[in-house]
This record gives C-alpha cells, sequence and structure tokens, in this order.
C-alpha cells in the first residue's frame, strides 16, 4: 500500500487555480520526484500535503485522511517538510532551529540530533551560529535536519539544489540517498533540475501548469520525447 | 543628585520593562499592536485594590487575583476579538482601543470616577546610598526584574518558550514543526496580560488609581517598543531604560511636567533618524 496517496487534488488562491485534479502514489521507502517549471504548483503541492492551503480532493498518509486536518496536527503525524525558502528561524543558533523541530518529538530530541550531525558534521560545528549569517548551502541543510527531527516517515523537500554550487548540490543528494537506503524513510522532493531529480528518483512526475503531464522512471522519462525536447533541450 | 538619579531611573526602569516586553509580546507573535494594553494595567489595578483593600484579602492573594485577571482578559480579549480579525492588523487595533474606552467605562460605573489611592504593598522607606526610596518601589522593582528574567529563561530555554519565538520569526517554519500559532497567540496574550496587570498594580501603588490611568503607561509602552525596536524583548529592555532614565532625569533637574515631552521628542527623533528602532527587528 501506498505510505501517501494524493486524488484530485484541487488548490485556489482566491479563484486563481494553481492545481487542477492531482492524483499521485508514493510508496513506502521510495524517493519520488516532481519535477516543472516555475509556476508549476511544486511548492504549492507540498504545502497542500501538509494542511497550509485550501485544498479539496483526498490526500491519505499512512491510513489517514488528511482532507480536513490543520498543518500542526499533520505534521505529528510523521510528515517532516523542508520548504522552499527554508522558513529557517533567522535569530535562533542551528541547534536552537533544530529543537523547534523537535516540538513534536521530545523524547527523541538526543537520538535525532546525532543523526542530523552525523548527516551534516558543519552543522555541529556551528551548532550556535543564528542561521541568518549562515551560507545557502548550510541553510538547507538546517532546514532539512529540521524536518528530520520530528522522525518523520516521510520527508517533503521543495527544491533542494535551488541556487546552490554543483558540489552541494551532490552532498545533498548523498543525505538524502542516505536516509532513504539507511533509514528506509520515503522522500518527495520537487525540481527544476532535472538531472538531479532524475539521478537520484526511483518515481518521476512532472507537474506543467498545475496538472501531472507525465509519469514514470527515469528511464522511461528520459527517452520521453516532450521532456527531451523541453528539458534537456535537444 | 547623582545617586537619586541612578537610583530612581533603575526603579523606574524595571516598571517600564515590565510593560514594554508585556507589549511587544503581543506585536512579535501576531503582527498587531494590542491597544488595550492599557485597559489591561488599569485591570490589574482595580482587581487589587478591590481584592486587597475593598475585601480586605492579604496582599499576596490579592496580587495573585489581579495577575489572573489579567491573563483572563488578555486570553478573552484574544479570543473574542483578536481571533476574529486575524489578517487585518487595523481591524485588531480599532477595536482594542474601542475595548479600553469600553473598560474605562465599566471602571468608571463599578469604582467611580474618583482617584483611589492605594496602599503600598510593602509600607516603609529604605535609605540606599542616602537616597530615601520607598520599599514599596524597591519591592516592585525586585519582582519585575525577577518576572523579566524568568521570562527570558523562559523564552529561551524551554519548548515553548522557543515555540513563542519560532512563530515570531517564521510562522510558516513554525507551523511546519508541528507548532499551532494559534496556541502560542492564546499563551502570547495571557502571559502579556500577567504582565500588563502586574505593571498595573506597581503602577497604582506608585501612584494612584483613576479609571484614565490607562493611557499614560500604554503611551509609555508603544515609546520604549518604538525606541527599543518593535518585538525585541532585549532591545525593549535597554530602552526601558533610556526613557526611565530620561523621565527621571527631566523630573529631578527640570521639571516633573516635563518628563512626558522629552520621551515624545525621542520618539520623533528614533523615528525620523533609525525608523526601526535602536535595536530593530520585528521578532522576539
Ligand atoms: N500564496 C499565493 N497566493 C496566490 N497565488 C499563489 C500563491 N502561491 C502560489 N501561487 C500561484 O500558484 C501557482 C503555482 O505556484 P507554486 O509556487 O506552487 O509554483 P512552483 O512550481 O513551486 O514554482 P517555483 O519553481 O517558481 O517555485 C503560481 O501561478 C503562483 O503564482
Ligand atoms: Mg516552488
Amino acid at each position: 500500500m501506498a505510505l501517501l496517496e494524493i486524488t484530485d487534488l484541487e488548490v485556489f488562491y482566491g479563484k486563481a487555480r494553481s492545481l487542477h485534479g492531482v492524483s499521485l502514489e508514493v510508496g513506502a521507502g521510495k524517493i519520488v520526484a516532481i519535477i516543472g517549471p516555475n509556476g508549476a504548483g511544486k511548492s504549492t503541492l507540498l504545502d497542500s500535503i501538509v494542511g497550509l492551503t485550501k485544498r479539496t480532493g483526498r490526500i491519505v498518509f499512512d491510513g489517514t485522511d488528511l482532507s480536513r486536518m490543520r498543518a500542526p496536527q499533520i505534521v505529528s503525524l510523521g510528515i517532516g517538510y523542508a520548504p522552499e525558502r527554508g522558513n529557517l528561524f533567522p535569530f535562533m543558533g542551528v541547534k536552537e532551529n533544530l529543537l523547534v523541530g523537535a516540538y513534536r518529538a521530545r523524547k527523541e530530541i538526543d537520538k535525532n540530533l546525532r543523526m542530523v550531525f552525523d548527516l551534516f558534521p558543519v552543522l555541529e560545528e556551528r551548532r550556535n551560529q543564528e542561521t541568518r549569517t549562515q551560507s545557502g548551502g548550510e541553510r538547507q541543510m538546517v532546514s532539512l535536519g529540521r524536518a528530520l527531527m520530528s522522525s518523520p516517515k516521510l520527508l517533503l523537500v521543495d527544491e533542494p539544489t535551488m541556487g546552490l554550487a554543483p558540489r552541494v548540490c551532490l552532498d545533498i543528494a548523498a543525505a538524502l540517498r542516505d536516509l532513504n537506503a539507511r533509514l528506509g524513510l520515503t522522500i518527495v522532493i520537487t525540481e527544476q533540475n532535472v538531472n538531479f531529480a532524475m539521478n537520484l528518483a526511483q518515481e518521476v512526475y512532472l507537474l506543467e501548469t498545475g496538472r501531472i503531464r507525465l509519469k514514470g522512471t527515469p528511464d522511461e522519462l528520459r527517452h520521453e520525447k516532450y521532456i527531451v525536447e523541453t528539458y534537456f533541450g535537444a | 543628585m547623582l545617586s537619586q538619579i541612578l537610583i530612581q531611573g533603575f526603579l523606574l526602569s524595571g516598571l517600564y520593562g515590565l510593560l514594554a516586553v508585556g507589549f511587544t509580546m503581543i506585536f512579535s507573535v501576531g503582527r498587531v499592536l494590542n491597544l488595550a494594553f492599557g485597559a489591561n494595567i488599569m485591570i490589574g489595578g482595580y482587581v487589587y485594590f478591590a481584592l486587597a483593600q475593598e475585601a480586605a484579602l492579604p496582599k499576596l492573594p490579592s496580587f495573585i487575583g489581579a495577575v489572573l485577571a489579567g491573563v483572563a482578559f488578555g486570553v478573552v480579549t484574544y479570543l473574542i476579538l483578536v481571533r476574529r480579525f486575524r489578517d487585518d492588523p487595523i481591524a485588531v487595533e480599532i477595536s482594542t482601543l474601542i475595548l479600553a474606552v469600553v473598560m474605562q467605562a465599566l471602571i468608571v460605573m463599578i469604582f467611580s470616577p474618583a482617584p483611589r489611592s492605594m496602599w503600598p504593598l510593602l509600607p516603609g522607606v529604605a535609605h540606599i546610598y542616602g537616597v530615601a526610596v520607598s520599599l514599596n518601589i524597591v519591592l516592585a522593582t525586585v519582582v519585575s526584574w525577577v518576572v523579566l528574567g524568568g521570562l527570558l529563561v523562559f523564552v529561551h530555554k524551554t519548548h515553548l518558550g522557543r515555540a513563542i519565538r519560532a512563530v515570531s520569526m517564521d510562522p510558516k517554519g513554525a507551523t511546519i514543526s508541528g507548532i499551532d500559532p494559534r496556541q502560542i497567540s492564546l499563551v502570547t496574550w495571557g502571559l502579556s496580560g500577567a504582565l500588563g496587570a502586574m505593571a498595573g498594580v506597581f503602577l497604582a501603588t506608585y501612584t494612584q488609581l483613576d479609571p484614565g490611568m490607562w493611557v499614560f503607561p500604554l503611551i509609555t509602552a508603544v515609546a520604549v517598543v518604538i525606541v527599543g525596536g518593535i518585538g525585541s524583548i532585549i532591545g525593549s529592555l535597554i530602552a526601558a531604560h533610556i526613557i526611565g532614565f530620561m523621565e527621571t532625569i527631566t523630573t529631578t533637574v527640570i521639571a516633573a511636567e516635563l518628563r512626558g515631552v522629552f520621551t515624545m521628542l525621542l520618539i520623533i527623533i528614533v523615528l525620523l533618524v533609525v525608523p526601526k528602532g535602536l535595536f530593530g527587528r520585528e521578532e522576539i
């Protein structure tokens, strides 16, 4: 059974519709990528999963229907979210940011803190640095770390490579792969960087103007004429 | 005269710190100005008066009663008015100002418009470096500082306190960490109500009770917060000292009537030169 199952999701911002009947499925233990251009609705989709938008349709996570639930409850069911701009707490140090992430998982603080610091050793060195003074790459790590502090079963990551140097992207990819392989964490990422997504994910959805246009494994999509023409510029 | 200024300035600043922090917390968490904060102060003073002087209860339970009344007033204001206008700060500000005026009318109906004098919390006079200060003011200052210190520890070292700061810095980030900003707002309004009521009791024993007593402390709280940078607890504490000392100096050296004028001048200068305040930021 899928860990996350979305059926006919519709999201409106005022009168404008951002998602048109989106359906997708994420199997337990998978890494799934949602690719698409600016404004496709990737962030809206992730926001909707954790209950940050007004939405209709069905979202079932781990057997629980999330449609009528509010964001804090959804998070405590076991969904960690690293949003697009991080939404970190700028005047708190790294460790304090992580501790806030543990708001609903206080018993596991020591264990999770160890796990995050092992994953990103630079954060342990800089654990008292305020995040407003950190580099983009460090902030991305804090953002992932904070999401992991809630002991999630599902990790949502919005454009993990946005604005990062190739070297840092590789580090982030390695960390995500490690979390998936070693801890069996299910991961959904969104990306505009199609190569990054295809290398990381086992399943890829293409989202355009609020609709799922294609889905498949990276190998299938790499040969899809539409993707090759639009995203690899051939 | 120097030691007099130092001691009285320090004592006044503790009270202003209480006022300013109570006021600023609500802004940083909800980005709204609670103009009923003055009413909160007045309620603290009058509830203490009713319990300690009219019902002749002992002082400590009366004080606790006043603080609880402040908590209740803050929480009810949030639940009934503020939550409804969540996305509209102007509506919150207008409705809390109206609430303050209504509360003033209510107080006049219950207690009459005549000023009442309050007994000191602690009678007697102490001599500190040759300066005579009433023990009442010393007690108020000590309690203010203990409370403010406790509050700083609370917001930095506990999960709930960190959650309050988290909401003030990034509500979305807090929400996706499992924090409910509405719950945090409720807690903040309660806390702020407690601080306001406490300040009200102290203020009334410094001076006296009267139904217009909410205006001046509200202006002082706004002043401290503008000078300190709205939202910052530390900034508010430092600004409380700047204004506390400035008023003490004005009162001692120039004339008591002018102290408010210099505060206003300072506000205007700060607004012109550093609009975000001396320690400007909006988070706790
Ligand atoms: N809060 C909002 N209010 C109104 N419209 C919004 C809001 N958030 C997003 N939208 C609109 O919804 C659509 C999808 O936006 P979204 O941010 O989900 O796209 P995206 O795929 O994440 O894009 P990007 O790659 O640039 O981050 C866009 O047209 C956007 O303008
Ligand atoms: Mg986006």
